[in-house]
């Protein structure tokens, strides 16, 4: 089973950092208690743009969970369609080509959901198998790639399809001006990301034809890490969804990532050194430098990631998706090269993928 | 050390409630236990004591109690450039 194409949408408003940071440092001016400290928090989260699918003067007119919600719906299906458009007609695909579809996002819900809203729009087949996934936030994007790859390896004849549609700024909370909230709100970006995967016995992977397909998938691993429901999550109440953020997010990373790797690479018959590149997802300056101490990284490895920080921000499930759009774009494997993509969020949990080109 | 360093190392001291004498310029963050917020309350600090601006996105670079010694020397020539009317003296 190969990783058969990537298609990225982003909505059509795209502001430099500062110009995010002082618009909500206008809105919440007389509800903190230090305002400077907004813009330093958000200078130093290694974003430089990000794109948010309203005009920043639109978000203080949404206020209540249902309106912020239902303006998730509508966005979450136009951009969510054009990412799946994009992903098809690179793998020279249509809807009707597709078996199963897993949908992963965080920042909104609903029932139907915008898998099955998507299915009303596209002429996807009436017998697609649906995986809805809400809640394992920025883990999401290699989870569903796992999991699809588990499809495919059940059926290799069939072609699977991840979406992930994160709509971050429809989470900023007028009432937490925590410092979770505010560094919330000064690293999450709006995108979305679709995968087409690829089982083994699908003409694109036996006979491609001229398409180029991406790197097979190998093996997957979830870890799951006992007790540190603390660290990442959100608090859902009648305004919505409130970030759970903690501070510790590095101190995890430092405590089972490498470990995780090592484990997971000695059971492929592999060592850290047999890999070539990391598709990382962008979580944050913090998270991706204990990424590159813990695991002993060469400068630069995880470039890619740190790009895709500066140019859209994290973009939660989205993000590793589109860090790996990036790779197979612009610096794709050798052949028979092998790169790892992972993500963590919260449970705590990590996901691996080992890749070979 | 002079007044600046002893200045900086007991702000840095007092935000982690912490001797002055534990501390070095050669103390990392890391060592110190000061997270990103923690920098950004030593930032605010440091600010009032020295009277000068640090730039937002000056802290991500910071990794020693040296490297905050030398930056407010930086921001203080730069300072007293600008107010002598010469800037270009404060990269020089």
């Amino acid at each position: 089973m190969r990783i058969a194409s990537v298609g990225t949408a982003y909505p059509p408003h795209r502001y430099a950092q500062a110009t995010i940071t002082e618009a909500l440092r206008n809105r919440w001016q007389d509800r903190m208690p230090e305002p400077r400290l907004i813009n330093r928090l958000h200078a130093n989260c290694g974003v430089e743009y990000r794109y948010t699918v309203f005009p920043l003067q639109t978000y203080a007119d949404l206020s209540g969970f249902g309106p912020t919600n239902d303006a998730w719906i509508s966005a979450a299906l136009d951009l969510g369609q054009k990412s799946i458009t994009s992903a098809l007609d690179q793998a020279g695909l249509t809807p009707a080509d597709i078996s199963a579809i897993f949908f992963a996002s965080v920042t909104g819900i609903s029932s139907p959901t915008i898998d099955a809203r998507l299915i009303n729009r596209m002429p996807f087949p009436v017998n697609i198998k649906r995986t809805p996934i809400f809640g394992l936030g920025c883990v999401a994007g290699a989870a569903g790639i796992s999991r699809a790859a588990d499809y495919v390896r059940a059926f290799p004849k069939q072609y699977a399809l991840l979406l992930s549609v994160e709509l971050c700024s429809l989470t900023w909370q007028d009432n937490d001006q925590s410092i979770a909230n505010l560094v919330s709100c000064g690293l999450f970006g709006d995108g979305s990301a679709a995968v087409v995967i690829a089982g083994s016995e699908t003409p694109l992977v036996q006979s491609p034809n001229g398409h180029k397909p991406g790197p097979r998938i190998l093996d997957t691993r979830s870890t799951f890490y006992h007790n540190t429901e603390h660290i990442m999550g959100w608090d859902i109440g009648n305004l919505g969804f409130k970030i759970v953020l903690s501070p510790d997010v590095p101190k995890v990373v430092h405590e089972h990532l490498k470990g995780n790797v090592e484990n997971f690479l000695a059971d492929n018959g592999l060592s850290m050194d047999a890999i070539s590149s990391y598709i990382f997802h962008s979580g944050g300056p913090k998270v991706l430098e204990a990424m590159e101490t813990t695991l002993n990284l060469p400068p630069d490895a995880l470039a890619p990631s740190w790009k895709s920080l500066r140019e859209v921000g994290n973009l939660s499930a989205a993000s590793v998706l589109a860090v790996l759009e990036d790779v197979l774009t612009n610096s794709p494997g050798k052949p028979g090269s092998y790169s790892i993509l992972a993500a963590m969020g919260p449970a705590f949990c990590s996901e691996l993928v080992l890749l070979q080109w | 050390m002079d007044d600046v360093a002893s200045r900086c190392i007991e702000i840095i001291a007092k935000s982690k409630s912490i001797p002055p004498e534990s501390v070095t310029l050669a103390s990392t963050f890391d060592e110190l236990n000061i997270d990103s917020l923690d920098k950004i309350n030593i930032s605010f600090e440091v600010e009032e004591a020295f009277n000068i601006e640090i730039p937002d996105d000056a802290l991500g670079s910071l990794r020693t109690v040296g490297d905050v010694v030398e930056g407010v020397k930086m921001l203080q020539q730069k300072k007293a450039a600008t107010a002598t009317g010469n800037p270009a003296s404060a990269t020089s």
